[in-house]
Order: C-alpha cells, then structure tokens, then sequence
C-alpha cells in the first residue's frame, strides 16, 4: 500500500516538473519581446530585462525558474508591475473554488444516482430520459448552455440572479452550469458499468440468498460499479476547471478562470504560466488524491500491498 | 398424450439425418456485413448519420446559394441591416416620453424594443404620460420614417383601470387618424404596466438566419464556420489517427522494451492537462486554422495511440502463433491482412467520438479569444459572439448553438451506434 | 420417503427477438427427502433452465412459465410474488453455482457474505452470526477459519472458493440445495473432494441435492437417481444403477458411450461423440427431439414424441424403442455390472 502510494507520488512530483519545464521552454520560443512598447528607450528595456533576468543565459535562467517554483514564487506580472501571480491567484481562487466543489458535489452525487436508476430500468422510460439528460449535458458546451440558462432561469423566470453576489442562492445556477457536462459523464459510465455488474454471477449468488433488490443494489451493486467512476474523477477536475473559465466569464464571477482569460488577451506572459502551472498543479494533485482513494477502495490493491496471499 | 392407433409401418426404421441436425438455422455473415446489418438497424444512430450529412453538405453549398442568390458572402458589412432577425415584424418600437405620473422598479424592453415591461408599478403624482412610438433614424428599414407621439393627461382621480383606458383609447385614435401605427396595446398584468405596438411577422427573406452587430449574413458565416470547424475537426482527427496508429502499432507490434518506453511517454504526456497546454501553445503562436489544428493533433494522439497499442497486442498473442508456426514466412502478410481488418474497429469508434471533442475544443479556444482570426467565422466564434448580446438579440447565439448542438448529439449517438454494432461480442 | 419437490408439466419459454424459444417443455420430476438427484444434459438442453426456474432466478421478462406447477412444500411457488420467492431463496432452497471465481462478490470479505444470509433469514447479526458463519466455515472444510473469515474472494483458491459457496447456500439450512455444475470450472483432483464434501454435509444436515451436470463421472460418483434431459425434455429417468446399466434410450447410450475410458482400447484410438447438434428450440421437432441424431430411428420417432414408457422399478424412458411393435434393440455398448461406478477417489 505504501509502495504504491510513493509510486503515485514520484509520478505526479515527474509530471510536474516536466510541466514546468515544458512551461519554461515554450515562454522562452516567444518570438516576440514582451517589451515590445515602442515608447521604451534601448537603455530601459536593457534595464528592465536585467530585472527579470531575462539576460542571463537560458540554462541559469532555468534554474532560478525552478528554485523560485519551489519557493511558491510563481513569478510576477509583466504588465502590471508589483503584481505577483501568487497575490492574484490567491485574491481570484477562493471564488473559483465556492464553484468548484459545490459543482463536484452536485455532478457526482446526481451523476451516480441517475447512472444508477437508468441501469435499473434499463431500456424503460428512466432509462432513456437519463439517457437524454446525459446527452445533452455533453453535447451541449457550457459556451451555450450557460448563457440560455442565465437568460432562462434568471431573465425570465426570475427564480436566480443572473450574477453571483454574496449569497448562497445566486451560486446555485452557476454551479449547475459548470457540474453539466461532467455529471453527464458520470451518469453515463455508471449506468455502463452498474449494467455490467447487474449481469455478474455474484449478483445472481446474491439473488439466490434471498436478498432484497434494494440490498442487493447497495451493498453489491454500487461498491462494485462505483469503481470505474473513482478513477475518472481526476481528469474530471481538468475539466471542471477549464469549465470554470467559460462560467466564470458568463456569470461574472470575479474567480481565476475569469481573470485568466484577460491575461491570455493581455498577453501577460509571466502571469500566463504562472497560471497555467498552479491548474496543472491543482489537477495533479487531484489524480494523486484520487489514486490513493482508489487504492484504498480496492481490496485487491489493498491486500496486496500487506503482502497477502 | 396422443391415444392414436400404431401399426407396424411406423416403426420401420429410418435412421439418422445428419443435414437436419447439423443445419445451422440462421445464415451466417462476414464481420463486416454483420456489423453494417446491426448498423443499419440501429435507428438513432442512422438518424444521426443522415443529420450529419445534411450539415456537412450544407456547409458546402450554403454559402454559394446566398451568393448567387443575394451576394452575401462571410464578411460582407452592411451596417444599414444590422442585427435583423430571422422572423422579421413592423411592429414599431416605443419609448417612455414623459413620465410624471407613476414610479416603477424595473424597465424591461423586449430585443425589438416593440414591447416594454415595467415592473412593481405605483401611481405617485398626476401629470402628463407620454410614449414616442416608432423611429426615423432606427427604422428606416422598415421602410417608412414614421414617429408618433401618444400623450396623455392623468388626474389625482385616476385609477390603474381609468388610466390604461385612456391610453388605449387614444391609441385606437392614432390607428384610426394613419393605418400605418398599426396599434398600441396597454395592459397592466399583476403589478405590472406592459406596453406592446402590433404589427405583422414574416420570415426575413433575404438574410434567412438574420444578421450580425455588422450587418453580415448569419446564414452565410454559419455554412462558411461550418466548414471551418469540420475542416479542422477532421483534419485533426485524421492525422491525430495516423499518428497513434504509427505510434500504437509499432510499440503494441515490437513489443518489449521499446514498448515499455513508448508507453511511458506516452502516461506521462497524458497527466499533462491538455486545455492548458492547448492554451498556452496558442498564446506562443498567431491564431489561425493551421496552429488550431496542430495543437489539436498534439493533444490528441496519445488516447488513440493507446487503443491501437492494445488491440495490436490482443491480436498478437491470438493470431501470431497460429500464423508464425503454421506459415513461416508469410505471417508478415497475414499479420498485416488480419491486424488492420480487426484494429480498425475501435479506431473507427475512437475517431468517430473525436470529432465532437475537436469542435468543442474549438468552440472553446473561440470564447477565450485564440480562435480564427476575425473576419473568418468558425462555429465557436459565432456562438462567442453571439453568447455577448444573447439578451437582446438570442438568434445569433441560437443559431450557432443549434449547429454546434446538433452536430455534436448526432456525432456522439453515431459514435455509440458504432461502438455497438462493431463489438464482435455483440454478434448474435 | 417425504416428497420434498414436485414439478408437473412445467413449460419455460424466452422471448427473444428472433421469437420464442421453449427452452423447457413439459417436464415432471420428484425430489424427496434427503437424496441426490442429477439432471445430465449437453448445454442446450434445459437443465440450467430448470433448475433457476426452481427459485425463480431467471430473469422475468424473458423468460415466461408458460404452463405448470412447481410443488414445493405442497405450495405451488410459480404463484409466488417476489417478496414471497426471497423468503424462500436462501433459508429454504439454496444454490451454488458453476464458476466459483466470479460469483462471489470480489469487493466483500467472504465472512460478510456468509453473515449475510443469516442476517437476512434468521435475523441473526454480531457475534452470533459470526460464530455461525465460522462453523460453517469449519464444516466445509476451509481451514485456519478465523483469518479465513475476514479474506476477500481473491486470496482463495478455486476449490476454497466453491467450499465458500457452500457455506454460504448452506447456513441456513435449506431443505433443498441446487448444484448448477459445481465442479465444472474446478481441477479434477479438487473435484472429488467437493463431492466428498457435498455428500458429507448432506448426512449432517439432511438436504436433498439436486446436481446439474453433463459430467457422468460426477453422477456415477455422488447421485441415487438421474433425470437425462435433451432438446427441453426428459428423456429417461430412473436410478443411478438403472440408468448405467439398464439404459433403454439411444441418448443416454451415447453419452454412456463417450465418457473417456482407460481400460477399454479402441484399435482408431479415438474418442467417441454423438453426430451432430442438438435442435433449435426456436422451431422444435414435433417427434422425438432426438431422431435426428438417432441410428435407430423409425417413422414415427419422426412424427410423434413418444410418452414415457416404464423400463423398470423406477424407471421411465421415452423412446419409441419400447414399444411393443418396435424391433428389439439393446444398447450395443451396455456396461457389464463388474465395472464398479462406484468408489474411486476418497
């Protein structure tokens, strides 16, 4: 068990680095100068390179690069000097993150529940309304869906404000929007999988010990069939948060997606990978997680890691 | 059972018959033929492909039928015809003139401006209530440059009721003075004044999906975006499925140590989150539909390169032993004629399942900004676009949406109808 | 001795999309107290039906009873309501099945499943249960019980695994047990001694057996009586010692006849099968569904599906063979009586 945690460990400390290296190298392939303001004299700009070392050799740039990532220095902003990405990202996260987890909540606790129901009344009316639902939760981009939503629910109906302000109400629609696409996901690889635990042998022992269907569901069915979605909550979080960007700029949540696509626009390069390696960061981070929760689920991967037989 | 009479006649012998007992009831096809019958009769998924078609040969001949039609092309400006709509209507539009009379919490004009909500209405004063219907500069499209002026004179005896009488009133005046008004109808609904000029609709029949903020056709851009995204969606596609079959054939196929390494690279280049990296690649190149697409294949090859890495090892252990002692020097040959055949399978599904991934991505990279440049129109710059003013003027989100909707449902329900009818467990 | 089961007339058919297919057609047989009996059949021939349809395991739709009893206790449990059939399942009937591996729950420690039966039937939790479950685990033979107890599925071996099966059918205490192919999917070394087991757990607890199989080493070595089923049917039936011996259906002559033997030579060295695949019962014969594949068929096999005749004490065969018009055929390969079937592996 301790073995495979530190595998999974050593693995994402790997990606990361190759990230931050791959981060490195392609702001450096930049062919333009981001000091391309005119109006600067030779002198300054030489000045001003010397202050973001941008003059010394790119190997020690390297390094300094590196160190200051372990250090938690993400770097700091071309366009507005002073400015550091950690400052913005702290000021700008926190109300990405309120998004965040109520959307994680909301995608897998509807996405299992529906899987489930659906894969119960497999090819009957629940089936093909969740069916449906699923579809549309991944056909439809949040680009779309957002602002029909918004319009929908907070225009006309008026049962949500259209922007997010400080109470709980106002983060329900965003929150939906951003949990869509991945509850669609979830409930569709559940129902996969519930219907390909429903047709194992165990379930028919189950079945034969005279067990409710109710029981046989929850104490056979789910441990077994939830296993698969487990695993595909990581790569779930990379696309909750490129979600977040597009809610973010729909519903005018002042959040770091949001404040990331300026500084694309801006071209503010320094905040740009700095950026980009805390998300890379962050969902990392939620695969280790994730692998280890996985781990310790499974009790095959459990007992092996004991030495057992 | 039967109680019938035997006799010694029944019971000569006649002995076995194999062909009876041996025939197999059900003819037997090939993989492919299976496949396709199984394809065929899975309604939705062929639904989806005739829906799909449409769209494809839309985005080819859309443009030149407005073209030759009308000469609208994807970048033509016409700021005299801005903003129309699909469903066009003379209803002309009406604003407060002068208000003296009652205080309201909210005002809601419809995108046409042909329609006014007031909202939590209260009498306050007594004074003149006016409203300016129609507009010379605005509306010349329609045709005619009328304004009109409706003023009326409230009293501290006024009710809601006597009010809205008024105000109808002396619209049915103005109606009856110039036909051209149109008509006026006042009403107050719950705790809200609503106001609504009448007017005919028709369908716009020179810009058949309306226009832009710039006047360009939207049936034009949509069809000409149409071929961009699916340009770029299936070139990805296509040489992101080269590459993995390259990649995930030669590693499934040498084997050993070489494959070890290949698929190393290959999980480590996977946890690397794909949206950022597209972002960032992007922000180091000009946009355009070349970088579009390279960073698409980028991000993409590795899934299928797995999938064929896989499948060409299933087949080695089934087939390779059989061939390589059975036929000596042909196993190559044979390799080749059963690998391809039997891989294609879930290379077809994969691809297939792509393409709405590819125009997301797109969509995407359009609404943060590192889309196709201006003036060229792709579907997600489109829906960008119109996402901005969906409050005032919803068709030109509405539009895109529906094709992107669209053509990403259909791909995806063809896709699982592929997946079913090409899973040779499936076989009846 | 008590009549435990009664099945009369039970017709089992599945709907499919190609049409009906009548899997079991008219077939009666007894259970009684405290015997084994074995249903042998090739696949296809409606002995996995029959015996799911005896605790209504099949899945309802497809699958429909389209006609006839099932007596079980004098109450006809085709009648049953689900919630009435779970009662049953598990505390009166119980079933192990054919592939140990996959049909115990690999997320479970195999003490929890035990438990379960008991917590279900008896109401039985906590210590008590636990200490049952153990004893149960101690009577099939499983040792080092106690760790035993707390492992998952996967860190048994294959014949463990069935022992856990067992266990968990036999906790409390059926009247009935199912063995749909117990031994199957198990080493031949490790078969015998879960039919040594079986048969030891039958004497202590008293349940009948009934044991589905198209093995006849495996009837020859643990059943009394044997039902011979083929094409939806029951062929012959009768006991153990009459069937071997004094078969009187060329089916059942056949399958006598391929059962590998050392110390019979052949001079082609070759093994024994009977031509040919059993019927589609999508579209089944009228007569016999046998004739097709039969060397002795006559006319009317063809035409009629002959009734069961009485071959001895207790024993019915239904073949047109029997009948008093029908030429004298015996069974060209009938095993001489000095050839014990009994016996063999402890």
């Amino acid at each position: 068990m301790l073995k495979y945690i530190l595998k999974r460990l050593l693995m994402a400390l790997g990606t990361l680095w190759v990230i931050a290296t791959l981060t490195f190298f392609l702001m450096h392939a930049l062919p333009n100068d981001p000091f391309t303001d005119p109006k600067l004299k030779p002198e300054v700009k030489q000045a001003l390179r010397v202050k973001y070392g941008l003059d010394k050799p790119l190997s020690e740039q390297y390094i300094i690069y590196m160190k200051n990532i372990a250090k938690g220095d993400l770097g700091t902003s071309i366009k507005y000097p002073g400015r550091s990405v950690t400052d913005m990202i702290k000021q700008s996260f926190p109300k990405s993150f309120a998004l965040g987890w109520r959307a994680l909540i909301i995608a897998v606790a509807f996405g299992v529940f529906l899987g489930i129901i659906a894969a119960l009344n497999h090819q009957k009316i629940l089936d093909y309304l969740s069916i449906i639902i699923a579809i549309i939760g991944v056909s439809i981009p949040s680009i779309i869906l957002g602002p029909i939503l918004a319009y929908f629910f907070g225009v006309q109906l008026g049962w949500f404000p259209v922007t997010v302000d400080k109470t709980q109400w106002s983060l329900i629609l965003p929150s939906i929007t951003l949990a869509l696409s991945s509850l669609a996901t979830i409930s569709r690889l559940m129902r996969t999988t519930t219907l390909e635990v429903l047709g194992q042998d165990y379930i028919s022992t189950a079945k034969s010990k005279g067990l409710a269907k109710f029981q046989i569901v929850w104490k056979h069915v789910l441990r077994n069939a939830i296993m698969p979605v487990i695993t595909v909550l990581g790569p779930l979080f990379a696309a909750l948060i490129t979600g977040s960007i597009v809610v973010e700029k729909i519903f005018a949540v002042a959040g770091l997606g949001e404040y990331f696509v300026s500084t694309i626009t801006e071209q503010d390069y320094p905040m740009i990978m700095g950026i980009t390696i805390f998300y890379a960061a962050l969902i990392i981070l939620s695969i280790l997680v994730v692998d280890i929760i996985y781990g310790l689920i499974d009790p095959r991967l459990k007992i092996a890691g004991k030495g057992g037989k | 059972m039967t109680n019938m009479k035997l006799d010694p006649s029944d019971f000569t012998h006649v002995g076995k018959n194999l062909k009876a007992a041996g025939e197999i009831k059900r003819p037997s096809l090939s993989y492919w033929k299976d496949a396709f019958r199984r394809l065929k009769n899975n309604k939705v998924a062929m639904v989806s492909f005739f829906v799909l078609i449409v769209l494809i040969i839309m985005s080819c001949i859309g443009p030149i039928i407005t073209k030759s039609l009308y000469g609208h092309t994807y970048e033509k400006q016409n700021l005299a015809e801005q903003n129309q709509t699909p469903i066009m209507s003379n209803a002309r539009s009406i604003t407060l003139l002068s208000n003296e009379v009652f205080k309201y919490e909210e005002y809601i004009p419809n995108y046409r401006k042909s329609k006014i909500k007031f909202k939590n209405v209260q009498l306050k004063a007594a004074g003149k209530l006016g409203f300016k219907i129609g507009n010379q500069v605005d509306e010349s499209w329609q045709g005619d440059k009328k304004e009109y002026e409706l003023v009326i004179d409230v009293v501290n005896t006024d009710t809601w009721g006597s009010i809205i009488d008024k105000l109808n009133v002396e619209g049915e005046k103005l109606l009856v003075q110039d036909p051209d008004f149109r008509g006026i109808e006042f009403a107050k609904k719950g705790s809200n004044l609503v106001v609504e000029t009448k007017g005919e609709k028709w369908f716009n029949k020179t810009h058949w999906f309306g226009t832009d903020e710039f006047g360009r056709d939207l049936f034009t851009r949509l069809w000409e975006g149409g071929r961009i995204s699916f340009f770029i969606a299936f070139i990805s596609v296509f040489i992101t499925a080269l590459f993995g079959i390259l990649y995930g054939g030669i590693s499934g196929y040498v084997g050993g140590k070489v494959d070890d390494l290949l698929m190393r690279v290959v999980e480590i280049l996977m946890t690397v989150p794909d949206m950022l990296y597209t972002i960032l690649l992007l922000t180091v190149m000009d946009p355009g539909i070349k970088p579009i697409s390279i960073v698409l294949i980028v991000t993409g090859w590795m899934g299928t390169a797995r999938i064929v890495r896989g499948e060409v090892m299933r087949l080695k252990h089934s087939e390779y032993v059989v061939a390589a002692k059975a036929l000596g020097a042909d196993s190559k040959r044979i390799i080749l004629k059963h690998l391809i055949p039997n891989t294609m399978g879930p290379i077809i599904v994969d691809m297939t399942m792509m393409i709405p991934k590819m125009i997301f991505a797109e969509a995407f990279l359009s609404f943060i900004g590192l889309g196709v440049p201006v003036p060229y129109a792709s579907w997600g710059s489109l829906a960008n676009q119109g996402a901005k003013i969906f409050r005032q003027y919803p068709h030109q989100l509405l539009v895109p949406a529906i094709a992107i909707s669209l053509t990403m449902f259909a791909f995806n329900l063809l896709g699982d109808g592929l997946r079913d009818a090409l899973d040779p467990r499936l076989r009846k | 001795m008590k009549k435990i089961l009664e099945v009369k007339n039970l017709e089992v058919s599945f709907d499919t999309y190609a049409g009906e297919v009548k899997a079991v057609r008219d077939i009666s047989f007894d259970l009684y107290e405290g015997e084994t009996l074995a249903i042998v059949g090739e696949s296809g021939s409606g002995k996995s039906v029959t015996a799911k349809s005896l605790m209504r395991l099949n899945p309802e739709p497809p699958v429909k009873y389209k006609g006839g009893q099932i007596l079980f206790n004098g109450k006809n449990i085709l009648d049953y309501k689900e919630k009435e059939m779970q009662k049953i399942r598990g505390s009166q009937i119980g079933m192990i099945f054919q592939d140990p591996m996959t049909s115990l729950n690999p997320t479970m420690t195999v003490g929890k499943q035990i438990m379960e039966g008991l917590k279900k039937h008896q109401k039985i939790e906590g210590a008590v249960a636990k200490e049952t479950a153990l004893n149960m685990l101690k009577m099939v033979q499983i040792p080092n019980p106690e760790q035993r107890f707390h492992e998952y599925p996967h860190q048994f071996s294959g014949g463990m695994r069935q022992r856990a099966m067992i266990a968990i059918a036999l906790v409390c205490n059926p009247q009935i047990l199912i063995a749909d192919e117990p031994t199957t999917a198990l080493d031949v070394t490790i078969q015998a001694q879960i039919l040594d087991l079986m048969r030891d757990l039958q004497k202590k607890i008293k349940t009948s057996i009934i044991l589905i199989t198209h093995d006849l080493g495996v009837v020859a070595h643990s059943a009394q009586r044997i039902i011979v089923m083929y094409g939806g049917k029951v062929v012959e039936s009768g006991t153990t010692d009459e069937i071997f011996y004094h078969s009187k259906h060329p089916y059942t002559w056949g399958l006598l006849k391929s059962v590998p033997r050392l110390d019979i030579s052949k001079e082609d060295g070759r093994l024994d099968s009977i031509e040919g695949t059993p019927p589609d019962l999508l579209a089944p014969p009228k007569g016999c569904p046998f004739a097709d594949r039969c060397e002795h068929a006559m006319e009317i096999c063809r035409k009629q599906m002959p009734p069961q005749f009485k071959t001895g004490e207790n024993q019915y065969s239904a073949c047109w063979l029997n009948h008093e018009l029908a030429p004298k055929v015996e069974n060209p390969n009938q095993l001489s009586k000095n050839f014990s079937t009994k016996g063999g592996a402890k």
